[in-house]
């Protein structure tokens, strides 16, 4: 019993794959098929794990309110009223719905994009901090840097005589080998881990 | 011995931070064009739109994970684009795979340029909705839209709704678009969608993802790249709007920052000449 | 006249860069606003999905839809201490079928068709000068792989391509910095520009 338990996921990990690699690898109507249910199946599942993610974040907002965690009781108390109403909203309306795209567009939208800015500034100033010539690595970084901003991201580098052809070939040529070369590694790696996962080798799916 | 306070980093950043603001509100309110070539990727993508058949049905994937809120970026470009298909009266399929709430927004800045050209929602046009999964979604989007599909965003089965009577697969595409400011959905698009697919591809991101249409070139077609790409586009279907004002601003932005690594670079050099004096 | 959506707007917003003095609690506020609406937003759709795809192809009798429903209760089950076992199931399919979906968009996206265009890039150009930038190209790939080879001490021949890789790396970084930052700093001047509409400088 405790051997179905423990590897039967495993086993169904590897079948699982092996379908949908079949599906694209061989011809085969029946298999087209089944590896196409397969898929409309799995984000059904999708949908259920982030309700599932969600409930954890709500059970965890719950107990702070519950022991009254000082300082921020009640910010989770706001969250957890904020979700039920959301919810209600969204689910009566539908996410099409026109209060609901008001909050998404007016509250949602201009906070994160206030977030973004707050990175963007610390952003700036981690250039300050961390662009500094110690060696001659780094001293491509910073020359790269600012070549790139003014060659390529701004059009005003394209009055400066000879700027854009420098950004250009970085871009075409450094910017694009050493990324290919990145690519191509994480690729292997990935192929790698999926070929190990398939293989039953991969022991840590399902957490320790 | 006296410490220098613009020496601490706490007041340098909030030099740095109030100089970036203050200069970013200055650009915004001088009425300064700067003159601006058009950029090759954006030329690459105007082009690419503009060799599309009339008529052709098109894909839209809105995969902005916070959705289109207002001042938003890509705003300009994606009204821009909106303009050069109905020109050429292009059929547009709009899906996403990051929000479901991103689709209500684009389609609302959209309205006005659709409904201006008479586009009628079901002929001209479809809100297929939100597909959660990311890549696996997609990969059964390109198979399959109507095994994964079966109504649109409103509920209207795909039977009922004219265009979807012609789409049947990623195949049945002449072009496809990907709005999204991660660089991480555009690639699976990329992956599930355009290259198994050979769906050219015009990608709009807010900035990253300026290096995805060089690893991909005969798929990737062009790209719209932050504000610079949203001003292009603009001048280059001759409407000139919000992008070609915020270009300006957008030169302050950049000088602060590479200001800001010429400033940490000098003060680094100022103080090892200072260490090596004592 | 601003409508009033956009001081709305404008409250969260300035919120939010209220954490570029300190963590207030304002952005508090707004912050957790931010993550009740992140949270219902992922419920709202999730169950949009389960409701149109799962249950609504169940009623109109596609019986086969009770598997996949009944394998998402079972995620549901994670919740619970004593029967989280159950819950692997699920995650098994997610994974096999998305393991499955890496394999095939990595080997013919970022394995095949890279070295398919390094060379056809590096051999199917017409001038020298873009011979010699195709062929870069190609070198510089393989240089930066080698920076990531462990297998063997990076001596000699292995320790000069190493350098070289290592240096088109940083270049490459201080590209992708300015690409990457340049996200952030859109997103600047348009709330810059959302704030100076809002109080009225800038038109409507």
């Amino acid at each position: 019993m405790a051997d179905i338990k423990t590897t039967g996921p495993f086993l169904v990990v590897s079948i699982a794959a092996l379908l949908t690699l079949a599906e694209y690898y061989f011809v085969g109507p029946q298999i087209s098929d089944a590896a196409r249910t397969l898929g409309s199946w799995v984000v059904i599942i999708l949908a259920f794990s982030l309700i599932m993610a969600t409930g954890r974040s709500f059970l965890y907002h719950m107990r702070e309110v519950r022991r009254r965690a000082v300082g921020t009781w009640y910010y989770s108390l706001w969250f957890m009223i904020l979700v039920v109403v959301l919810f209600s909203v969204g689910t009566y309306e539908t996410p099409n719905g026109p209060n609901y795209v008001w909050w998404q567009t007016w509250i949602m939208g201009t906070t994160v994009g206030g977030i973004y800015v707050v990175v963007g500034m610390w952003m700036i100033s981690a250039v300050f901090r961390t662009f500094r010539v110690r060696s001659l690595y780094t001293l491509g970084s910073v020359v790269a840097l600012c070549l790139f901003v003014f060659g390529w991201i701004l059009p005003i580098g394209e009055s400066v005589a000879g700027l854009p052809p420098v950004a250009s070939w970085l871009y075409d040529v450094v910017l694009t080998g050493s990324w290919r070369g990145v690519i191509m590694g994480a690729g292997i790696g990935i192929v790698y881990y999926g070929i190990r996962t398939i293989l039953m080798r991969e022991r840590r799916i399902f957490g320790a | 011995m006296a410490s220098n306070p613009l020496a601490s980093f706490q007041n340098m950043r909030r030099l740095i931070w109030s100089a970036g603001l203050v200069l970013t509100a200055v650009a915004l309110l001088l009425p300064i064009v700067i003159p601006a070539p058009v950029a090759d990727t954006s030329l690459r993508a105007y082009n690419a739109v503009e060799g599309v058949p009339n008529n052709s049905i098109v894909l839209i994937a809105c995969d902005n994970q916070n959705g289109y809120p207002p001042f938003f970026t890509d705003t300009p470009g994606m009204i821009a684009q909106f303009k050069h298909m109905v020109r050429k009266h292009l059929r547009i399929v709009v899906v996403s795979f990051a929000t479901p709430v991103g689709i209500q927004q684009m389609l609302g800045y959209a309205d006005s340029v659709l409904k201006k050209a008479g586009y009628e929602y079901g002929k001209d046009y479809v809100n297929l909705g939100y597909f959660p999964g990311s890549e696996t979604a997609m990969a059964a989007f390109s198979r399959d839209i109507h095994a994964l599909a079966r109504a649109d965003s409103y509920g209207k089965p795909l039977e009922q709704l004219p265009l979807m009577r012609e789409v049947k697969t990623a195949a049945d595409f002449k072009i496809g678009f990907d709005y999204s400011s991660t660089v991480f959905l555009q690639e699976g698009f990329v992956r599930q969608i355009a290259i198994p697919y050979k769906l050219p591809t015009v990608l709009q991101t807010t900035g990253m993802g300026t290096d995805v249409i060089t690893y991909y070139p005969h798929t990737v077609v062009g790209m719209i790249l932050g504000i610079r790409g949203c001003a292009d586009y603009e001048r280059l279907i001759g409407e000139v709007g919000t992008g070609v004002a915020r270009l300006t601003a957008l030169h302050a932005i950049n000088c602060v920052m590479v200001g800001s690594c010429v400033m940490g670079n000098t003060l680094y050099f100022m103080q090892r000449k200072g260490k090596g004096r004592k | 006249m601003v409508p009033i959506e956009y001081f709305i707007g404008l409250f969260f917003l300035l919120g939010a860069l209220s954490f570029l003095y300190k963590e207030t609690h304002w952005f508090r506020f707004v912050e957790f606003t931010l993550m009740g609406t992140a949270v219902a937003n992922a419920l709202v759709f999730s169950a949009n999905v389960i409701r149109v795809q799962g249950v609504q192809a169940l009623v109109a009798g596609n019986w086969i839809m009770i598997i996949p429903l009944a394998l998402g209760v079972m995620v549901l089950t994670r919740l619970i201490r004593g029967v989280e076992y159950l819950s692997n199931w699920p995650i098994a399919l997610v994974v096999g079928v998305g393991t499955a979906l890496s394999i095939r968009g990595h080997v013919s996206a970022d394995i095949i068709t890279q070295i398919r265009v390094s060379l056809t890039w590096a051999f199917g150009r017409t001038t020298p000068m873009s011979l010699a930038n195709g062929l870069l190209t190609a070198l510089f790939a393989v240089f930066t792989l080698m920076v990531f080879t462990f297998s063997r001490e990076h001596k000699g021949i292995l320790g000069w391509v190493g350098k070289i890789g290592r240096m088109v790396l940083m270049v490459a970084f201080g590209v992708n910095a300015a690409s990457n930052a340049n996200f952030y700093l859109n997103q600047i001047v348009t709330k810059v520009e959302q704030i100076l509409v809002t109080i009225g400088l800038l038109p409507l």
